[in-house]
Order: C-alpha cells, then sequence, then structure tokens
C-alpha cells in the first residue's frame, strides 16, 4: 500500500485522470463538521493547556485530590448535528441536545434542556458510562457574564449527575474519576440552531 | 500557514514538525488533508454514520499521541491508513457497543496488524491493500480538488456529479455566472491546474 502514486498518476491519459479525479469524490465523502471539529480540537488539548481549563483543574487538585491521568474527551456525537436524513426527518429539532463524548473506556453521555419555555435557564444533566463507581462532575463557565464560576456536583449510584440553572453560554467541564481526569472540549448551552459544540474556535 | 506552498505528499515531514512544534494550523493542515482518507476507510469497513465517528476520532487521536515519536514522519499517509484499517477492523470485532468503551494503548512499536486482523482481511475486499492504494491515489486527487482556487473547484465539482444528477453545461454557467462557451477552455485548464498540484 505504501508504493509512490504520484507516478500512476502522471502517467494518466486526460481521459483517465478526469475519470479517476470523478471517482475521488465519490469515494471520499466530506467528514461531518462535527468529527472535522472534533478531531482539530484534539491538538489544543494536547498542545496547550487553555486557561480556563487549567483553573478547572487547579480547583480540582485543591479539592484534595491526586490527578494521574489527565485526559481529553471528544466528541463522537452531537444530535443537532445529526443530518435530517439520517435521522430519518426532516427539519424538526428537539429543544433537548443530545452529546456523547468518548474517553479512553468512558462514555459521557450529555443531555442540554431548557428549563423554561422563554429558555433563559438551562439544566445539563448526564452519565458517565464506565467502570467508575462514583466521581466528581465540574463545571467552569467560561462565557463573559458568568466567566469563572464553577458549579461542582458529585455522580450519584448510577453515575448520573444534573446541573440546573445555568445561563446561556459556553462551560468547560471536568470529570473527575478516582485519579483520572477527563476534560470535554467546551460546550455551548443555549446554542442556536446550527452551531455546534466543542469548537475549539468559538 | 507558512509562506511554504504546501506540496500533496513531500510536505507531511514538514507538517509534522511544525505540529512538534505547537503549530496548531500545521495539524489542522494534516487533519484537512487525511481526514476523507480516514473516514472512507472506516466506511469501507462497514459502520454507521455513529460507529464511524468513534473509530475516527480513535484514529486521529493515536496520531496526535504519536506526533513526538513518529519516526519516519514522511510514511505518514501509510501509518494513517493502516492505523485506520487496524482500528476499524479492532472495532468491529470487538462489536459497535464495546467501541467507544475500549481503548488499546498497544501501538506505540508502529507495527503493522496483528496476523489475525492480517487473515480477517485477506476475503476483505473493500480493505484490501490494492483498494486502499487506490483510495491513497484517490485522496490525493481529492486534497488537489481542495486546494485548488474556488472557481475551478465549484466547475469540477459540479461537472463530477454523478450521472443521475448531472448539471447540464447552461446550468452550470448560469450557477458559476460565466459564458457556457467558456466552460469546455475553463473545465480544460483547472483540469491542468490540478494535475499540477497532484503532481507535486
Amino acid at each position: 500500500m505504501n508504493t509512490p502514486t504520484h507516478p500512476r498518476l502522471a502517467a494518466l491519459t486526460d481521459e483517465d485522470f478526469v475519470r479517476q479525479a470523478r471517482r475521488a469524490v465519490h469515494a471520499l465523502p466530506d467528514v461531518p463538521p462535527t468529527l472535522e471539529n472534533a478531531a482539530l480540537a484534539l491538538f489544543q488539548g494536547q498542545a496547550q493547556a487553555v486557561p480556563a481549563a487549567a483553573a478547572a483543574t487547579a480547583a480540582l487538585v485543591a479539592l484534595g485530590k491526586g490527578v494521574a491521568a489527565h485526559i481529553l474527551a471528544v466528541l463522537t456525537f452531537d444530535s443537532w448535528s445529526t443530518s435530517a436524513v439520517a435521522a430519518g426527518m426532516r427539519s424538526v429539532r428537539s429543544p433537548t441536545r443530545h452529546l456523547l463524548f468518548s474517553a479512553q473506556g468512558r462514555d459521557v453521555d450529555l443531555r442540554i434542556a431548557p428549563q423554561t419555555p422563554a429558555a433563559q435557564a438551562y439544566a445539563l444533566s448526564g452519565q458517565i458510562l464506565g467502570p467508575d463507581t462514583g466521581g466528581e462532575v465540574e463545571l467552569l463557565a467560561d462565557a463573559a457574564g458568568d466567566a469563572g464560576q464553577v458549579r461542582r456536583v458529585s455522580l450519584d449510584d448510577l453515575g448520573e449527575f444534573r446541573i440546573e440553572d445555568l445561563p446561556r453560554g459556553l462551560y468547560r467541564m471536568t470529570l473527575q474519576l478516582g485519579d483520572r481526569q477527563i476534560e470535554l472540549p467546551p460546550v455551548e448551552v443555549g446554542a442556536a440552531a446550527g452551531e455546534s459544540a466543542g469548537d475549539p474556535h468559538r | 500557514m507558512t509562506a511554504a506552498a504546501p506540496t500533496p505528499q513531500d510536505d507531511d515531514a514538514a507538517l509534522v514538525a511544525r505540529c512538534r512544534g505547537g503549530d496548531a494550523s500545521a495539524w489542522g493542515a494534516l487533519v484537512k488533508k487525511y481526514q476523507r482518507l480516514v473516514y472512507a476507510v472506516v466506511l469501507r469497513a462497514g459502520f454507521d454514520e455513529h460507529g464511524a465517528a468513534d473509530v475516527f476520532q480513535t484514529v486521529f487521536s493515536r496520531l496526535v499521541e504519536h506526533l513526538p515519536r513518529l519516526e519516519q514522519p514522511d510514511r505518514l499517509q501509510a501509518w494513517i491508513v493502516t492505523t485506520a484499517k487496524r482500528e476499524a477492523l479492532r472495532a468491529r470485532q470487538l462489536g459497535q457497543r464495546t467501541v467507544s468503551l475500549t481503548r488499546h494503548d498497544d501501538d506505540d512499536s508502529g507495527d503493522p496488524a496483528p496476523p489475525g486482523l492480517e487473515e480477517t482481511l485477506a476475503d476483505d475486499a473493500p480493505l484490501a491493500e490494492q483498494a486502499l492504494s487506490d483510495l491513497q491515489q484517490l485522496n490525493l486527487l481529492r486534497h488537489g480538488l481542495d486546494r485548488l482556487d474556488e472557481r475551478c473547484r465549484d466547475l469540477l465539482l459540479l461537472l463530477f456529479r454523478d450521472d443521475d444528477e448531472r448539471v447540464a453545461y447552461d446550468e452550470v454557467a448560469r450557477r458559476l455566472g460565466m459564458p457556457v462557451g467558456s466552460i469546455g477552455p475553463t473545465r480544460l485548464r483547472c483540469l491542468g491546474k490540478l494535475r499540477t498540484l497532484v503532481a507535486g
């Protein structure tokens, strides 16, 4: 599979070159933007600590928990990014947004729902699927209004948690599971339709 | 991006070097260049959208972890294809539900897929070596299309549509705001540009 392909391409007749280019368009579909954004975000998590995330880390360390591993979770599913065709419907969007993240053997299942019809406050609920028994969730507001405000809850016996009365904005979430710390990409609470979660460039 | 004009294949080593230096734009260029290839390999392994997303992320996670110790950055494409194939087969063997809960960290050796997986591959036409080699060439072409100027890219993508949704020249002319008579010559010029781009 490692044979250089250039010579063969260069040797193609114009007609064959066009045929091959046409095949390329059909064989290599566009990658969903959610996936591309998550892949792009991987590097940020790897290369540089985001100041707010560093603050969250510091806060957890201050709780007296030793951190053996800091892991960046990746977004694997966003109900608002699923195409209408794939969902088998058209132009109907649930007000509840469902996000799934993966991080080394754990899945993080998040739901963001408006608490009031006017959507001034949101509830963030979720469940950690993995081998851990117990843990803590820390949510750091990244938005201008509530910047720096930290909300902290514990997981219940089922690995579930719920945080209410969140104003619209960008949040950074960190999970403390035993000696592992899992950081999620920034999550937009109350994002308008079409905006994406986990986009590092927001 | 730096001023250095990227070539399709030969600049992988340069991109890897820039990634190692913390250059996020170099990582962005790598993702753009190889995401379709990874996605296509994973889809060929038979995953649906959700399952493909998981394996796709695993492959790029491995790449970002592996960058600092990648020994032959000029062979990045081969590494990516091998990893995508291996992760897809592994995930398929584990079954789709367990994929996202399982993580293997034994890839540091850079070895190719273990024999068991290669055996699985023997009767697996979409992921056979020849098919993957073909796919790599197609990705080179597809990435070349991405790097064309907007006008050329729009024109070629319109003209390359499937037969059942083929757009007539006068409609292409209308959409792109060019005279019908100039489509033929422009198409030729754009194909020439594409040839130059993918020749590296």
